[in-house]
């Protein structure tokens, strides 16, 4: 790529004084399709490049942002990240920035098709998803989604010597759809993500997202109390990206603001429950070699068999606790995938919760009252430092009793607290699925079930 | 670059549009963390783009790139160009635009206090400061932390009907946070002040004194107990309003919301063919007003070059209308009110509150005090939880008060207000004339998600609603 100029602009930082220095560069290319109505909306394309560049004086920090690549602009983006530095003054507990260390290709990340498609390609793949939903039956009344096609091509070089490039691919599809029947109105929601386009298959999401709306009609309203929440995986991953997440990054456990504080090594949720960080997933959403530092990444036990394991690093957080990167610096923007603009923070790539032996009809089963959830939202941590949260349900919720799905529900609110429901886990299955939430980060995993969760009717 | 945008919507009909613009930005930000009398971090970003949007086969499409050179530019129109004639595969409601005037002027927010004025060193100093103010309260304060922010984007937006518009804006934030805890008790609060303008926006509280304030209420918190539960007369203050404004009343009144554009995601409105019914009772009115300098919804001119008004939302109880883009302005047959924005060029416009509130009455909070025999006093937000029909609510405020005989009596802690919203809104019995705007500045919609800066607010306001002690200990 740019090795070369990026190389000079280390050097130009060292010159100005600069102890260590960073260039991050991304070149994205995205196509967004979305839907609503049954028929296409619109469809838009994003090119954006730009670099982040970091520079460290006597400790000190300084970063700027800027995507105009020339030399004259990154010569006054390196200034500017030293004008900043020499304000900040120096973070004691920094030690260095990455050195150079061999990183493990993670396989199947990359598909030329997918960064080839052209726009009637990505178009039709739309479709077909739309379709699918339309035509599942005379009930659908609306369908809408998007398809969201993007390829993110990172760098990063610094000067102790790592120069380090990856191209990713990435295919996210999701249709939401309205059933109708007599007086009654439901929803539906269908997800898939991959890298390659051989995996994403469109009609499945249209499919699923039907089903769901379809089966949910007639809904009935439940009476409030304390029941086992079967959550699907799409619906996990709200609890996973908007609760969980904060708990076990570094930053909030330093901050003391983490529901696990001071558990580390100890048993925090039932012994069945392993979750991973798992950024070496070949094919999977979120798989990446290295991370936003050019630190490579690695399988993180987070639990593991119900014991509190491990927190997520970057390079700066990892310094205050004296302890190695976990890999996990990524820089957050306002578009999908990686972000040349924000500043590296601690964050989960791909979390993994590991399948149980029992299928997810068995898990239903051995259920005496419960609820099934497809979708929840406006899910938030009430009090993070406690895990107390609120969500409510959205799509394909389901009475559960006895072991049979008795009817579809109305929405339904929930306010709980995650550490109380970890401890009250009532089954893990074996349905294993890569989903992501609206902003929320990727979560593979099965159906679960937590027992004794406070509902209300809404 | 005027020149050059005209060039580019020629070239665009040309190629078959029926309808192009383009938005050209340079934006420039500077923000910092400091938590417990540290800098955390500090980040500089300047960056450049254009978004041009295309109407062409009664279909949208769209592309952005960050290379503004005249290659570029038309390439990109080209490109989206493309994107409209893909997009109007079995098109069966082709868009149209309402029409609206054409528009040539500039929209110059009033800055008193600009970035070099108000250089990054000294906002460190003022934030070590608060930083320092809050720590000295109480023993219980175990963290402080401090942001500012200011941002600046000077936008050129151009149409292909003649329409040529330039923005200079500048928004500002300060943001405290206060930490206590005590005996297995943790409270979080924070508060955030600011504005469209310059850092007078900031600089016009007394921030000394605010933070001293928002660490003396977190210390004192921990302190306090947990709040009955059941359904009884609140009275709910500018803080907490402002986001119930935010959530019951600006995101269902978004017309694409309405039409269930935004069903994927963003979720729909009940109120959905209900224009002209009661909603709520006679003193409940509510209106979106970009207008209002200062309120970090600010603007002159949409992102379709509409200029901005009042949308009056609810008028003495009854729904009148929606805030409205010139595609929905069309489908309602009514006049396009300026309510479409985009976060950056980076993506399309989308139809957002700018700055919308519950509007003044007559009441003192004195007098809405006076009536109450046994209630609440919410005060701040924290946590919404809404069904995706905007019917439903549930948020937790910062603190709260038992109102006994008509004073405010026991400080409550972790209180969360749940109502329905066509029932709280006819219980509405008291509104009072004590109107504050305040800032939110991420609220979500859109695929990709955009995230934009909005004003919420209105005055104290009575009714009758759900009160929920949110944890026993």
């Amino acid at each position: 790529m740019l090795t070369t100029e990026f190389g000079r602009i280390l050097e130009y930082a060292q010159k100005l004084g600069a102890d260590e220095a960073e260039v991050y560069f991304l070149g994205k290319q995205l196509i967004t399709v979305r839907m609503t109505g049954g028929q296409v909306l619109e469809s838009k394309g994003v090119h954006d490049i730009g670099v982040g560049i970091r520079v460290f004086r006597e400790k000190s920090i300084g970063m700027a942002v800027s995507n105009d690549l020339t030399r004259e602009s990154l010569e006054t983006t390196t200034q500017k990240a030293l004008a900043i530095a020499k304000i900040r003054g120096p973070a004691k507990h920094w030690k260095s920035l990455p050195k150079p260390k061999k990183v493990k290709p993670v396989p199947k990340i990359f598909d030329r098709k997918v960064a080839e498609m052209d726009l009637e390609e990505t178009v039709n793949l739309a479709i077909r998803m739309l379709d699918e939903a339309k035509g599942f039956s005379r009930k659908i009344v609306d369908v809408s989604g998007s398809l969201n096609v993007f390829t993110d091509k990172v760098q990063i070089i610094n000067t102790h010597g790592v120069d380090i490039s990856q191209t990713s691919t990435s295919i996210l599809g999701s249709i939401t759809t309205e059933a109708e029947e007599k007086s009654s109105r439901s929803t539906g929601v269908g997800f898939q993500g991959s890298c390659s386009l051989r995996e994403f298959n469109p009609e499945s999401v249209g499919e699923e997202s039907a089903d769901m709306a379809v089966r949910s009609l007639n809904a009935q309203k439940l009476e409030a109390g304390n029941y086992s929440l079967i959550l699907e995986p799409f619906t996990l991953a709200e609890v996973t990206s908007y609760v969980f997440a904060g708990a076990v990054t570094s930053k909030m456990y330093q901050d003391k603001v983490s529901c696990f504080q001071g558990k580390l090594g100890e048993i925090v949720s039932d012994e069945s429950l392993s979750i991973y960080d798992d950024p070496t997933m070949a094919g999977y959403l979120g798989a990446t070699s290295f991370d936003d530092e050019g630190v490579s990444t690695r399988r993180l036990p987070l639990i593991e068999k119900g014991v509190f394991k491990n927190l997520l690093y970057d390079t700066f957080y990892a310094s205050k606790d004296n302890v190695a990167s976990t890999g996990n610096a990524k820089r957050t923007g306002n578009l999908p995938g990686r972000s040349y603009s924000g500043l590296p923070f601690p964050e989960p790539h791909n979390f993994v919760v590991d399948k149980g032996t029992q299928s997810k009809d068995e898990l239903i089963e051995d259920t005496k009252r419960g609820i099934l959830v497809g979708r929840i939202w406006y899910t938030y941590a009430l009090q993070p430092e406690r895990g107390d949260f609120s969500t409510t349900t959205r799509s394909g919720a389901f009475l559960v009793q006895n072991g049979e799905i008795k009817k579809p529900i109305l929405p339904m609110r929930i306010n709980d607290n995650l550490p109380r429901c970890l401890q009250n886990l009532g089954g893990i299955a074996n349905d294993v699925k890569q989903v992501t939430p609206w902003f929320g980060y990727y979560l593979t995993a099965p159906t679960v079930r937590f027992d004794g969760v406070k509902a209300t009717p809404v | 670059m005027e020149d050059l945008a005209r060039v580019v919507m020629e070239n665009a009909l040309k190629l078959g549009a029926k309808y192009a613009d383009i938005r050209i930005e340079h934006s420039t930000g500077e923000s910092f963390l400091l938590e417990n009398g540290n800098v955390e971090h500090i980040s500089s970003d300047s960056t450049v783009g254009a978004g041009i949007r295309v109407l062409a086969k009664g279909a949208w499409g769209f592309y952005a790139t960050t290379s503004l050179d005249r290659k570029s530019l038309l390439d990109a129109a080209q490109r989206a160009y493309k994107m409209a004639v893909s997009s109007s595969q079995r098109v069966k409601e082709p868009s149209k635009l309402a029409p609206v005037k054409v528009v040539r002027d500039r929209d110059v927010v009033k800055v008193k206090k600009k970035m070099d004025d108000f250089p990054l060193e000294e906002r460190v100093q003022l934030a070590k400061e608060c930083d320092s103010a809050m720590r000295k309260v109480s023993k219980r304060i175990h963290r402080a932390a401090v942001s500012i922010s200011g941002d600046t984007k000077k936008k050129l937006f151009c149409s292909s009907e003649g329409a040529l518009i330039t923005h200079d804006m500048m928004k500002c934030y300060l943001y405290l946070r206060a930490v206590a805890h005590e005996a297995g008790i943790t409270e979080d609060q924070g508060q955030l002040e600011g504005g469209t303008g310059g850092f007078e926006a900031v600089e016009k509280k007394d921030t000394i004194k605010l933070s001293e304030e928002l660490a003396r209420k977190t210390a004192e918190l921990v302190k306090a107990p947990t709040a009955p539960t059941g359904e009884m007369t609140v009275i709910m203050d500018q803080d907490f309003i402002s986001l119930l404004s935010h959530e019951i009343i600006g995101h269902p009144s978004e017309a694409d919301r309405v039409l269930g554009k935004e069903a994927a995601w963003a979720g729909v409105a009940w109120w959905k063919g209900m224009i002209g019914q009661r909603v709520g009772s006679d003193l409940f009115n509510a209106s979106d007003d970009p207008r209002i300098e200062g309120g970090l919804g600010y603007y002159k001119y949409d992102d379709e070059g509409v200029s901005a008004s009042e949308k009056v939302l609810i008028k003495d109880g009854i729904l009148v209308g929606h805030m409205h883009s010139r595609e929905t302005a069309a489908i309602f047959g009514v006049e396009p009110n300026g309510g479409m924005r985009a976060t950056s060029s980076q993506f399309v416009p989308l139809i957002r509150m700018s700055n919308t509130f519950i509007k003044p009455g007559d009441w003192t909070f004195k007098e809405m005090l006076e009536d109450v025999k046994r209630g609440i006093y919410a005060v701040g937000e924290k946590v919404p939880s809404i069904d995706n029909r905007r019917y439903n609510w549930q948020i937790s405020c910062m603190w709260a008060y038992m109102i006994e005989k008509g004073e405010l009596t026991t400080l409550l802690r972790d209180v969360t207000i749940a109502g329905v919203a066509p029932v709280f809104f006819k219980s509405i019995d008291a509104v009072g004339k004590d109107f504050i705007l305040r800032p939110i500045p991420g609220c979500g919609k859109g695929d990709p998600m955009q995230s934009m800066y909005v004003g919420n607010g209105g005055p104290h306001i009575r009714g009758r609603a759900q009160v929920i002690g949110t944890r026993g200990n």
